[in-house]
């Protein structure tokens, strides 16, 4: 009956209600947008790497090599040379490595050059390798393999031709037109950085920089590489192999630990993060100060219901536990509204965010952590609704019928 | 004895210059029927705050039903008051945005009263409210609906004592013709005293006992 009681006066007062459950629907989905945001971003960059045990590239921060060798944001600032590499590729405990050559584009995308251990070695998320949706991997020096998302993008097929650009805008003039890739596979979908990249040998990447004419038989060993990842035969010998490749007396390189170097970033953002999370709380606190504004104002109105209620018996407590009942409830419809509309954004613009920043959000919303959020927002709301509770309260307990 | 009062004094204000109520001796017997009138602003709804225990005296100058009402706790007068006593006010005697229905089974909520649903139902087609009426909010209905509604709240628990204050006021002349005699045959019905106040003095028809306020509150006068 105190149920029954609660929501119909709650309909009885639509325009204030409903523009209340909007506010604190609006802020709920900022905070958990946010939050949503943190947390798959989080795992996406971790699950790009897996099973790599060092990433190498010349002397540089820890953090600018693992994003611009790995997650392919920013600019290298130096190569390595090829003979460094052929160095550690030999290393006997070094079990195999992976070649990465940056510095072209097509269309917008990336384009890296490597070889056929690529797509032996390279994993992803919980040690998964590579995997193809069409076709296979290249086999000469004009051929391209696609991530997923360039494809599907593009609407590009097996064996449709390309054309590459010298740099990483879409609107390049200096395209390598002479000298056309043919796409041989591509690759299925990971939710990583790989779904953004072509990948094509080596050679054609030093092809398409020598004006390497078709025909003529040329030494096609590139110079230098941007960075290589690598296994080792043993784990245990990670940090003297990391230190041998960072002592390397013929050249400056550096050796990073893809984890390491994460967590490193996670410990840069940590306080982006935190200021975030801090403004997404704020508006919460807002909102939840909104609601107790909107009650206090409604209690003048309902002077007269909360004679009534105690004429006829009711106790002051009972109509505390009614105002605080209707702040529950707008809470309940409100985080419910959250819900639905952040699942539908996700849902919605997920294509347009993975090929907007590569970042693919899964629209499960239900997890641990979002349901202490929602829980904890219950509590809050009873908390701010107990100002207007309580002045209800004090007004039953002193009610007398004029 | 349903109500009975012993030098009982009231003021607002510390000063005792400022008497509201000053009443030697007073008692309303049981399945009394009684109409007090008096001109609005005398007292009267202090009087009727006094009975119901929504202001208390320090002293024990109140017994309602046997029971005096300063010496009960404030949760104890509430159950007391859902119980025994049966409330009609001259407006707002529902909350608006419940039905009929819904009105009446809150009443019996606090008074811990099962009462079924065809019960309700038959009582308010006692108090010829028909059918399509019971379902609505009461904003909808008709002051007279409403009023009738209001008995069927205040009758519902079977309550000892009925208090109406100014009931009919905002009753036209038919309205407040149906109204008295339904109030006056459920009453009946139920064997409850009655203690209805009104400066409405043409409905001393319906009563056997009439006073008036100014005769039993001395407060005031010299």
């Amino acid at each position: 009956m105190i149920l029954t009681l609660a929501s119909k006066s709650l309909l009885n007062r639509k325009g204030s209600v409903l523009l209340t459950i909007i506010a604190i629907s609006v802020s709920l989905f900022v905070l958990l947008a946010v939050d949503h945001l943190r947390q798959q971003t989080k795992q996406g960059f971790a699950s790009t790497i897996s099973g790599t045990d060092l990433v190498v590239g010349s002397r540089t921060s820890s953090i600018n090599l693992l994003l611009y060798s790995i997650f392919h944001i920013g600019t290298p600032t130096a190569n390595l040379s090829w003979k460094a590499y052929q160095n550690f590729n030999s290393h006997p405990q070094i079990a195999w490595t992976i070649p990465i050559s940056l510095g072209d584009s097509h269309k917008g995308y990336r384009v890296m050059g490597t070889n056929d251990d690529f797509f032996l070695h390279y994993n992803f998320g919980n040690k998964h390798p590579l995997s193809f949706t069409a076709g296979e991997k290249f086999n000469a020096t004009f051929e391209v393999v696609l991530g997923s998302e360039v494809a599907k993008q593009l609407n590009y097929k097996i064996n449709d031709p390309i054309v590459l650009s010298h740099g990483l805008v879409s609107t390049s003039f200096s395209n390598h037109d002479q000298y056309p890739f043919k796409i041989t596979g591509i690759l299925d979908s990971t939710g990583t950085p790989v779904d953004q990249t072509l990948y094509v040998t080596l050679q054609g990447i030093e092809a398409i920089h020598k004006n390497w004419q078709n025909g003529k038989s040329e030494d096609l060993t590139p110079k230098n590489i941007t960075a290589f990842m690598l296994g080792l035969t043993s784990r245990m010998t990670t940090f003297k192999v990391q230190k041998n490749i960072n002592q390397y007396a013929q050249e400056p390189l550096t050796a990073i630990l893809p984890g390491v170097a994460l967590s490193e970033l996670w410990q840069i953002m940590g306080s982006v993060e935190q200021v975030l999370k801090l403004i997404s709380y704020l508006v919460l606190l807002a909102s939840l100060l909104g609601l107790s504004a909107m009650l206090v104002a409604s209690i003048n109105e309902r002077r007269q219901e909360i004679q009534l209620l105690r004429m006829i018996g009711a106790p002051p407590w009972y109509i505390f536990i009614i105002i605080e009942l209707e702040a529950i409830l707008i809470a309940l419809i409100s985080s419910t509204i959250c819900l639905l509309a952040l699942s539908l954004v996700l849902t919605v613009f997920q294509s347009t965010l993975i090929a907007e920043f590569g970042l693919r959000l899964s629209a499960n919303l239900f997890s641990m952590n979002n349901l202490l959020i929602f829980a904890l927002v219950q509590l809050a709301t009873i908390i701010a609704a107990a100002i207007p509770a309580a002045i209800a309260y004090r007004s039953a307990k002193h009610t007398v019928r004029d | 004895m349903s109500i009975s009062i012993n030098n009982l004094t009231f003021s607002y204000s510390k000063s005792p210059d400022d008497l509201v109520l000053n009443i030697k001796h007073w008692q309303l017997h049981e399945q009394e029927n009684l109409f007090i009138h008096g001109p609005s602003g005398c007292g009267k709804t202090t009087f009727l705050n006094l009975i119901s225990g929504l202001l208390t005296t320090s002293n024990d100058s109140i017994k309602v039903l046997q029971r005096s009402m300063n010496e009960m706790k404030g949760s104890e007068i509430d159950s007391f008051r859902a119980k025994n006593i049966g409330y009609i006010f001259q407006t707002f005697n529902l909350i608006p945005y419940l039905s009929p229905i819904e009105n009446i089974k809150i009443a019996c909520q606090f008074s811990k009263n099962n009462v079924s649903q065809s019960s309700i139902k038959q009582m308010l087609s006692d108090l010829h409210l028909e059918a399509k009426t019971w379902h609505k909010a009461t904003h909808f209905l008709s002051m007279g609906q409403k009023q009738r509604v209001a008995i069927a709240r205040a009758l519902i628990n079977q309550p000892k004592l009925i208090i109406a204050d100014e009931p009919t006021s905002s009753l036209d002349e038919k309205n407040r013709d149906i109204f008295m005699s339904l109030l006056m045959e459920q009453t009946e019905k139920l064997n409850c005293a009655l203690l209805l106040v009104s400066h409405d003095t043409s409905l001393s028809q319906y009563f056997s006992r009439v006073e008036s306020f100014n005769d039993i509150n001395t407060a005031g006068s010299l």
